[in-house]
């Protein structure tokens, strides 16, 4: 069956001003199938919010974006500004992670669902009213008839973040991006946040690219996940798998990372030295070679390794994985 | 001091590597090198007389033509260059002086004290400009001195609430709330924190300063109340030329033009430091 | 037990928010520190933890309350005496970057207490800085760097090197560990205990994570609204939580490592604007519990000692999380 979204060989720069390239998404390759739920996880530098952005065109220059990006079936970058602005009302959702910022101060609740609605269909303005009003009793806004026409600054933080999702399913769209939906809000209200999403993509079969860089989040809400690092993808795989048996060496330190409740007090936690990487200064080869504690002085310095496939919808970018029998050969785990 | 220097020059290098900066600094360059050096650079004395050339048109021998006394254009209008530059440069220097202390008090005291102070800029950027300056000239006299000191007391007012909202600004920053946890005194704080961020804002606005004041001269002298002959700016040699219009159109286009440019070029230099004050590196 | 180093007493924080009603961002909160522990604030955004660091740091008046460091109390030093006691008391941001001066190289942010507070000169403070920057683990080189110049992770470490620099009793940390990568975060927190044993530092550590308070703090104080909704050791409040807003806290941590975690327990509207309540317990709106009964409505309920729970609770009916998972469950199927 053909992905609904199918990601080839994206590379996105960014031109400076001296005119050198800084290269943000070192070609990258995915897919999204309908109906389901990807994360992409990563640290600052790894490149996800780019590449969700780069997926709804919204990147200009100084960006440079080569790649394919295909919407079932349909390049994307092949489409002209009308054709395209139509796929991205039409067929494209996006939530951001500011719902302060993302929302026009100066118009309702109500007109800016109601703005959107229209751009993708030709309907009458009293149903498209008809429909925000449902959309935002969908999403949890009690009395919705008078809370539609109330502003953005009326409504709280989570409050906000339900109408930007109801804003974004109102076009019925085919793949929802979610940027870091849950980063700026509280750690209940992203509970709620998260569940009412989670209930309206099962609900209406939507294919989900949730981008975000709290594991705990993604393991709750996504089928499969791609870790990111530099730029590129350092692993993929189902999300169970992915965490229970990590193979890439960030991957394992990013899982390390995470504090939990059960973490052993007594005990420093398991960080991995060094910084984020530095657009501008890459490393050569494998770009997290500087903080590996596996890395070798021959390929991890020189090679840039490739994600290869390990198993069923299982694939890993390191060249020190014994890719035949999919075990790792570390010598420390 | 030493780190307005060293941001001055990572800002300077910023602001010329875009060719409107480079076009407006290289233009007030040479508006500076002419005045300051015109007894070197001008082709001719200003007042020499040369009857033979009355109302000469622009030509190799008078770039600008000629006026009604024979005298080059060019050459008076770059030793008008000077008074007007002059002029410039101290009201912006008395404007920034007492515009900053006066705001950076108001900020500092905050209170009751902030209001009053920030009324009496309110009052006083109520009243018109050159009204101001017509009513403060008429009492004062005119001479370079005095409408140094008039211009620049017009604009202190403006520069003062710029001032006053771009150290509130940074004293909402955690690292002043940083300094003040650490034991700095207010003062401290004031001059050795927040004065080098706000260093570049108000050297905007002291370019700007400097345009102003050359609109502000220019229009006291086109109507007579600012300097007059046998001295001469910018401003009064376009009064002249404008007085004697049928008899060279030249009179009155040069220094015209000259005052075009060089408000243009404070400020676009104006725009762009504050363009080059993005965040993206750290400025 | 070690002695107390902080007492806080009564503090409170109220705003006049016009129409005469006023947002108590702190409202009589109080709580002892003892030296060389590390006490835990945990809450969400209205919970008032971060105006309480401001209010031990002077950076804000309180209305009303105590600070005691030692036998002095804070809140009345005036000048020189509040410059000495600053010596003692500092404190770790939230945002690397916005708390170093963007201007200032890293030696010149991190001389800045040794300039007020001793009478070094150039080459001993320069030699005071190195060491510094070794304890936080920053190599010497970095001394010329300017913010934008380094990570994240690096700016933090400035920060905290800014603040131990004068052999402080006691760090306050506002969710210093917040704004960075999730990798850094680990550095940092392993940094922060190490520096905690070698200098014996006492830490009140504010954030609204709960894992992280946890694995930092020995003793843990619950922010609601304002007001301590429960507070314990670190081992009987996880064994034992009994106040409904921290079984809601506890469950809603999305874990990687469990299936069930991440959900919601509470019940509502999810609007916390309406949630707000001005009498009664200000969780009521958002309890199983509290929704149901009068006296939440009507009577706030003050610390007390919890017998069970070998903690102190603000709360009319504490249960245990699976008394509270059970009244959810019933009040969810009743249509509540």
């Amino acid at each position: 069956m053909m992905p609904l979204l199918n990601v080839k060989n994206l590379k996105i720069d960014i031109e400076q001003s001296r005119g050198e390239l800084l290269h943000a998404v070192r070609d990258i390759s995915f897919t999204v199938n309908k109906g389901e739920k990807l994360g992409l996880v990563g640290e600052s530098g790894s490149g996800k919010s780019l590449t969700a952005l780069s997926i709804m065109r919204l990147l200009h220059s100084p960006y440079q974006i080569t790649g394919s990006v295909a919407l079932d079936g349909t390049d994307l970058y092949m489409l002209n500004d009308k054709e395209m602005a139509r796929v991205r009302a039409g067929q494209l959702g996006i939530i951001y992670q500011d719902p302060t910022s993302s929302l026009n101060p100066v118009f309702t609740v109500g007109e800016q669902i109601i703005e959107a609605i229209k751009l993708s269909e030709k309907v009458s303005h009293a149903e498209a009213r008809t429909r925000a009003i449902d959309l935002l009793t969908e999403v949890g806004v009690k009395d919705a008839k008078t809370r539609a026409d109330n502003y953005p600054h009326q409504f709280s933080g989570g409050m906000r973040q339900r109408v930007m999702i109801a804003m974004a399913i109102s076009t019925n769209p085919k793949l929802l991006i979610a940027d870091e939906p849950t980063t700026a809000l509280d750690v209940t209200t992203q509970a709620r946040v998260m569940e009412l999403l989670s209930r309206i993509v099962e609900q209406r079969g939507l294919a989900v690219i949730l981008i975000t860089h709290d594991l705990g989040v993604a393991s709750q809400f996504c089928d499969r996940l791609s870790v990111m690092y530099g730029g590129k993808i350092v692993e993929s795989g189902y999300i169970k798998d992915v965490i229970s048996k990590p193979l890439h060496p960030y991957t394992k330190a990013l899982i390390n990372s995470v504090c939990t409740v059960d973490l052993d007090v007594t005990k420093p936690m398991i960080a991995i030295g060094g910084q984020p990487p530095v657009l501008s200064n890459l490393p050569s080869g494998c770009t997290f070679h500087p903080r590996c504690p596996q890395a070798n002085t021959t390929t991890c310095v020189s090679t840039i390794p490739a994600l290869v496939t390990i198993g069923i919808e299982r694939s890993a970018a390191c060249d020190l994985i014994d890719t035949k029998s999919g075990s790792i050969g570390f010598s420390h785990v | 001091m030493r780190i307005i220097d060293k941001e001055k020059n990572t800002l300077f290098r910023r602001v010329l590597r875009k060719p409107l900066g480079r076009i407006s600094f290289i233009f007030i360059a040479i508006l500076f090198i002419s005045a300051i050096f015109a007894d070197f650079l001008a082709p001719m004395d200003p007042n020499e007389l040369d009857t033979v050339n009355i109302f000469a048109k622009p030509s190799l021998h008078h770039l600008f033509g000629a006026d009604d006394l024979g005298r080059d254009v060019l050459s008076r209008v770059m030793y008008g260059g000077r008074i007007s530059l002059i002029i410039a440069f101290f009201a912006s220097l008395i404007a920034m002086s007492v515009g900053v202390l006066w705001g950076f008090l108001a900020a500092q005291i905050g209170g009751w004290i902030d209001d009053v102070m920030m009324r009496i800029v309110d009052a006083l950027l109520a009243i018109p400009i050159i009204l101001l300056a017509l009513i403060l000239v008429a009492a004062l006299g005119t001479n370079v001195a005095v409408l140094a000191i008039i211009i620049g007391t017009i604009l202190a007012p403006a520069t003062a609430r710029l001032a006053r909202s771009a150290v509130i600004s940074e004293l909402q920053l955690d690292y002043s709330h940083a300094a003040t946890v650490v034991g700095a005194s207010r003062l401290r704080i004031l001059f050795s924190e927040v004065l080098p961020n706000t260093a570049p804002v108000l050297m905007a606005r002291a370019v700007i300063c400097a345009s102003d004041t050359i609109i502000i001269e220019a229009s006291l002298s086109f109507v007579g109340l600012g300097i007059n002959p046998p001295n001469a700016s910018w401003g009064s040699l376009t009064r002249t030329g404008y007085e004697q219009l049928f008899n060279g159109y030249w009179l009155v286009l040069a220094p015209a033009m000259i005052i075009l440019i060089a408000i243009w070029s404070f400020n676009t230099l104006s725009d762009q430091i504050l363009e080059a004050l993005d965040p993206r590196s750290g400025a | 037990m070690s002695e107390i180093l902080m007492r806080v007493e009564n503090l409170a924080k109220h705003y006049d928010v016009g129409n005469k009603k006023k947002l108590k961002a702190v409202n009589d909160v109080s709580f002892n520190i003892h030296a060389g522990e590390t006490f835990g604030l945990v809450g969400e955004s209205g919970s008032g933890k971060s105006t309480i660091a401001k209010l031990i740091l002077r950076l804000e008046k309180p209305t009303a309350g105590k600070i005691f460091l030692g036998e002095t109390n804070l809140l009345e030093l005036k000048s020189k005496d509040l410059l000495k006691a600053r010596r003692d008391l500092q404190m770790v941001f939230q945002n690397p970057f916005d708390a170093l001066n963007r201007r200032k190289r890293v030696r010149d942010v991190i001389s800045l207490p040794l300039k007020v507070h001793t009478s070094l000169n150039e080459k001993e403070r320069e030699a005071r800085i190195i060491e510094l920057l070794g304890l936080v683990g920053l190599r010497p080189e970095i001394i010329e760097r300017f913010p934008h110049e380094m990570s994240g992770g690096q700016c933090q470490r400035v920060g905290i090197a800014r603040a131990i620099a004068l052999n402080p009793k006691m760090l306050i940390l506002d969710e210093s560990v917040s704004a960075v990568d999730v990798s850094i975060q680990a550095q940092i927190l392993n940094l922060l205990r190490e520096l905690q044993d070698k200098l014996h530092l006492t830490y009140l550590f504010i954030s609204h994570d709960l894992s992280i308070v946890r694995y930092m703090s020995h003793k843990i104080a619950v922010l609601y609204q304002g007001e301590i909704a429960e507070f314990g050791t670190r081992e009987n409040l996880f064994a034992n939580p009994v106040h409904p807003y921290t079984h809601t806290l506890m469950n809603s941590i999305p874990d990687p490592f469990h299936e069930k975690s991440g959900k919601v327990s509470e019940i509502g509207t999810g609007d916390e604007s309406i949630d707000k309540v001005s009498t009664g317990c200000s969780f009521r709106s958002r309890c199983a519990i509290g929704s149901q009964k009068e006296i939440c409505m009507s009577v706030n309920p003050g610390l007390t000692a919890n017998a069970s729970a070998h903690d102190l609770v603000a709360c009319h009916f504490p249960t245990t999380s699976s008394e509270y998972a059970q009244a959810l469950k019933s009040l969810s199927q009743s249509g509540g």
